[in-house]
């Protein structure tokens, strides 16, 4: 049994109209989301020794750069295979985003094995 | 708009791309005045193409004066679409018909004008507005490119363009993105021996912007994780979640949903892609 004791809902709690991959590209970018809401509750959670959960719903929807910069970054400051085990995901309204997510977690991986910029 | 057959839409590109080459290079030179009078057949991601070809120009010394369209369909979509408030007219406008095309411009991503574009464009056809995630996407998609890529290195942002068209007959809402900056071939990073295939002709833009859609093309930023947003569209048009996509960059027309890649005579300035949605 997943033990949850943080939970984000970025609908609510970040935007209902979340943007592109950083700050300086428009307003609610992954980046943000990354360093306002995401790396702390993670930060939390891992000190917790429990799991966060994300909320995807709720949403206009989300761009790839949005979801790589806020999830992908996540995997590029803590080691991805510890990102992918403590991160739990709803998605009802797009089932095929959480797919997507944990693709950019594992890319993130294969990018940090490869020297790409962190 | 009626949704032509892929031939009678690649066909119908090819000299559309020419004349707004044409317009191009004497807009850049003289003042023009546009003789739309026998304009009979006309589309938003023509006027979006138009537009976006022609705004630059409009300042002064150079400005550009259009004429309406005879043809009393080809002139509404004209005078609905807002063609008329970036350029003078040379006889009486007349009004506009409120309901059917929605246009916005900026150099920015702005997730609020792709959400309010789509409600819009929804709630014209079914009363009541709705989001519609693969069409957000491909919007803040279409205006990363353009924030990103369609510039010259150190040159402003280029400005892009959304026109959304809700077709109430066929109950779809028809999207045109376009801007008129370097265009997905000029911007595109491509390994050496792509490289050396192009310029020998060995590997058209075609069949380059092919493997970009399959994700084959690592992206201008040389960052592996990065570049996935045309994979994504395509991915969304593969699924059916968006219909009718249609790419022009450079000299490449692609329908994408059809499966039809061509190289184009006249190249296009800049990037256009359209597609749909339907509203159930």
């Amino acid at each position: 049994m997943e033990k949850i004791i943080q939970r984000i809902e970025i609908a609510r709690q970040f935007s209902d109209t979340p943007g592109p991959r950083s700050k300086d590209e428009g307003e609610f970018s992954g980046e943000e989301f990354l360093e306002k809401l995401l790396l702390p509750a993670y930060e939390k959670s891992i000190a917790g020794g429990g799991k966060l959960l994300v909320d995807l719903d709720g949403t206009e929807g989300y761009a790839t750069s949005f979801l790589e910069a806020a999830f992908g970054g996540l995997a590029r400051k803590f080691p991805p295979s510890e990102v992918a085990a403590n991160l739990v995901f709803k998605s009802e309204d797009e089932p095929y985003l959480i797919d997507e997510v944990q693709g950019y977690i594992a890319d993130a991986r294969k990018a940090a094995m490869a020297g790409a910029p962190r | 708009m009626a949704r032509r057959t892929p031939d009678a839409q690649e066909n119908s590109k090819q000299p559309t791309t020419g004349f707004l080459g044409n317009l191009h290079f004497y807009a850049n030179r003289y003042n023009l005045t546009l003789d739309l009078s026998g304009v009979t057949y006309l589309t938003t991601d023509a006027i979006a193409a138009l537009v976006a070809t022609l705004v630059p120009f409009t300042r002064i010394p150079v400005f550009v004066r259009g004429s309406l369209p005879k043809d009393a369909a080809a002139q509404t979509m004209l005078v609905g679409s807002g063609f008329f408030d970036h350029f003078r007219s040379v006889q009486p406008i007349p009004p506009k018909l409120s309901g059917q095309i929605q246009q916005e411009r900026s150099r920015k991503v702005q997730p609020d004008v792709a959400r309010d574009l789509i409600h819009w464009g929804i709630k014209s056809i079914s009363g009541k507005a709705m989001k519609c995630t693969p069409a957000y996407r491909v919007l803040i998609e279409c205006m990363l490119n353009t924030h990103n890529h369609a510039a010259k290195e150190g040159a402003r942002r280029e400005t892009w363009w959304a026109t959304v068209y809700a077709d109430h007959g066929r109950k779809r809402v028809c999207f045109t993105f376009v801007d008129a900056g370097l265009g997905i071939f000029r911007s595109i990073r491509l390994r050496r021996l792509q490289m050396i295939y192009r310029r020998l002709g060995f590997r058209t833009d075609a069949a380059i912007l092919r493997d970009m859609l399959l994700g084959k093309v690592e992206s201008s930023t040389g960052i592996s994780y990065r570049g996935k947003g045309l994979p994504s569209i395509y991915k969304l048009s593969q699924g059916g979640m968006i219909k009718s996509l249609v790419i022009i960059a450079n000299d490449v027309y692609a329908d994408v949903s059809a499966g039809v890649y061509k190289t184009l005579s006249v190249a296009f300035r800049g990037t256009l892609l359209y597609w749909e949605i339907d509203v159930h």
